[in-house]
């Protein structure tokens, strides 16, 4: 909508100066069907040079995890363990590796492309003094990175089908999941790098937060295996929601668990949301 | 009223950027807000560009009400910020066309503008070019560009000449002289006196958040400093203390800076020629018009560069 003339207030019907006022009150966020569509036309565009990034992530990734890990750790794990409850190593891992993959490309995307936007490049600065509303722009910069690695998910579920991981048809939602688990690392990521002014701490968090994830969220092997209190740390984690997500998908052994697996991750994603919203609104507003 | 401001403030934390400042820009007006660094005018823009929400006072733009019209009053303003940040990874057309569609213009509006707009700042022939390898002044030119793909009703400027070459500046002033005889307001910062002489119809001095003087241009050098100064050296030696005494006979006020006295009269030649009657002999002399900064040192005491 493009207003052409400025207008007085006091005549717009009511139930729209209500909706504005809870708006403008941030009790409702002001989003626009107009302004989102606009945002991702943008970055779709810009996009354009962009999406080989993605088929490395979607594809040559997890053809070389699934040769390693798979095929090659997996035959002597094979031979060796009954922990997995007859499982093959290489279906065991795949779906963990889909879920920790969603883990380390949201939590990079959250990283620098944020600290780009707001300070670097500043690209959103421009963005935000036209009609689009910081509730787009926050909602966008997160959808955008759910919507591409979305395109990454799947085709990776389309490789880990093709070496034959899955054992179910509920394995096509897997890339909803692994998007799910995503964004429950991008949102808060986003959250913690609007208040960031340069990226000095950026290898940290991938030193000391997404490599222990990686390792540790039960991809590789049962959480149950570590002592207790790393197990239970483990178990707080979104990503080992993600992974025991992602593994009952392809084992199709679906139970009320995966419903707490999906609330959990969307808890974060909500909390994340509504810090980057404080976040990228002082980010921009300073 | 284009803005009408009442009693604006903006705090940071405890730091106060911007102290119950009052102002109005009508219709049409080219409006500069002027001061030093750190003066409170950016934290002004950002209250009028609708970002930053003001921490009290009332703020009215294009007779709305920026917390609760934030859309609407954006689809009418024309936002050129201190820093050009333009898209490096689209072309220079690009830049203007993807902009348009933020405010919802068609495909084919927004092509047919971007080639106008183009021509208006002098860019047709780079528009395939990348961003990237511009000049500062055309990258300058550029953001003005954009900030006009929704024909603006109001053209907010921060700083638009900081850092650009005199012949780029004059280009910027010549184009911006052409959006206000076609009636678009303009509300600009600037720290440079000059550009305030040459392009404002008023102008507010602020200093440390507060107005320190509000008027024409030339008004406020009327009524706050004489119509010329008269610049005296004295080389590596300091004024003689006669100096102070003939100044006050004559009745002329002086400004006394690190390497020269400043001192103000209607009639500078006359005002030297006293000087040199009562056997003063400064090694340099000149006498100029006075301009915006000798208005900013008489208010506040110090130079706009300190």
């Amino acid at each position: 909508m493009t207003a052409t003339s400025p207008k007085s207030p006091a005549t717009e019907p009511l139930d729209r100066s209500t909706a504005k006022a809870a708006k403008a009150a941030g009790l409702w966020p002001d989003i626009d069907r107009s302004g989102l569509l606009h945002f991702f036309e943008y970055q779709i565009y810009r996009f354009r040079k962009g999406w080989r990034g993605l088929v490395v992530t979607g594809i040559l990734s997890p053809v070389l995890f699934l040769l390693v890990m798979g095929i090659g750790l997996g035959d002597m794990v094979d031979r060796n363990s009954n922990d997995l409850g007859g499982v093959a190593y290489l279906s065991y891992i795949g779906p963990g590796l889909l879920a920790t993959s969603a883990m380390q490309w949201g939590t990079a995307q959250g990283l620098w492309p944020t600290v780009a936007e707001l300070k670097w490049e500043g690209g959103y600065r421009a963005a935000l003094v036209t009609p689009l509303s910081i509730d787009e722009l926050v909602v966008g910069h997160i959808g955008w990175i759910a919507l591409r690695f979305f395109a990454a998910a799947v085709m990776f579920t389309a490789v880990l089908t093709a070496f034959g991981v899955p054992d179910s048809w509920w394995f096509v939602l897997a890339p909803f999941a692994a998007t799910l688990t995503c964004t429950a690392f991008a949102a808060p990521t986003i959250a913690f790098s609007s208040t960031r002014s340069d990226d000095h701490l950026f290898p940290l968090v991938q030193r000391f937060v997404v490599i222990p994830l990686m390792l540790f969220s039960g991809s590789f092997f049962p959480v149950s295996n570590l002592p207790t209190t790393l197990a239970w740390i483990a178990r707080f984690t979104p990503s080992w929601h993600g992974v025991e997500l992602c593994r009952d998908l392809a084992q199709g052994s679906l139970s009320y668990a995966d419903l707490g697996h999906v609330g959990y991750c969307l808890a974060f994603v909500v909390v994340g949301w509504q810090l980057s919203r404080t976040g990228i609104s002082k980010a921009l507003a300073s | 009223m284009a803005v009408e401001a009442v009693d604006l403030t903006k705090h940071f934390g405890r730091f106060v950027a911007v102290d119950g400042i009052s102002f109005s820009v009508p219709v049409g007006e080219t409006f500069a807000i002027l001061g030093p660094n750190g003066a409170g005018k950016s934290s002004t823009m950002k209250m009028v560009t609708t970002v930053s929400p003001a921490t009290s006072g009332h703020l009215s733009i294009l007779g709305m009400d920026p917390r609760r019209d934030g859309r609407e009053i954006r689809a009418l303003l024309g936002v050129v910020p201190q820093e050009d940040i333009l898209d490096n990874e689209m072309s220079v057309r690009e830049n203007l066309v993807m902009y348009s569609r933020y405010f919802g213009i068609s495909w084919a509006a927004a092509k047919a503008k971007a080639d106008e707009l183009l021509d208006f700042v002098q860019l047709s022939d780079r528009a395939d070019d990348t961003v990237e390898p511009l000049s500062g002044g055309m990258k300058r030119r550029l953001t003005i560009a954009r900030a006009l793909v929704n024909d603006p009703s109001l053209v907010l400027l921060d700083e638009p000449t900081t850092g650009l070459d005199p012949q780029a500046r004059h280009l910027l002033w010549e184009r911006l002289y052409r959006l206000k005889e076609q009636g678009v307001s303009l509300l600009l910062t600037t720290h440079y006196m000059d550009e305030a002489e040459q392009l404002a119809d008023r102008l507010i001095v602020m200093d440390n958040g507060k107005i320190a003087a509000e008027g024409a241009p030339s008004k406020l050098i009327e009524t706050n400093c004489a119509n010329e100064v008269l610049e005296l050296r004295f080389g590596a030696t300091k004024a003689p203390a006669e100096l102070a005494q003939a100044v006050a006979e004559a009745g002329l006020r002086t400004e006394v800076l690190p390497d020269r006295t400043l001192v103000y009269a209607d009639d500078g030649d006359a005002a030297l020629e006293h000087l040199r009657s009562r056997d003063i002999h400064p090694t340099g002399t000149l006498v100029r018009r006075a301009t915006l900064e000798d208005v900013f040192l008489a208010l506040t005491g110090r130079s706009l560069d300190e």
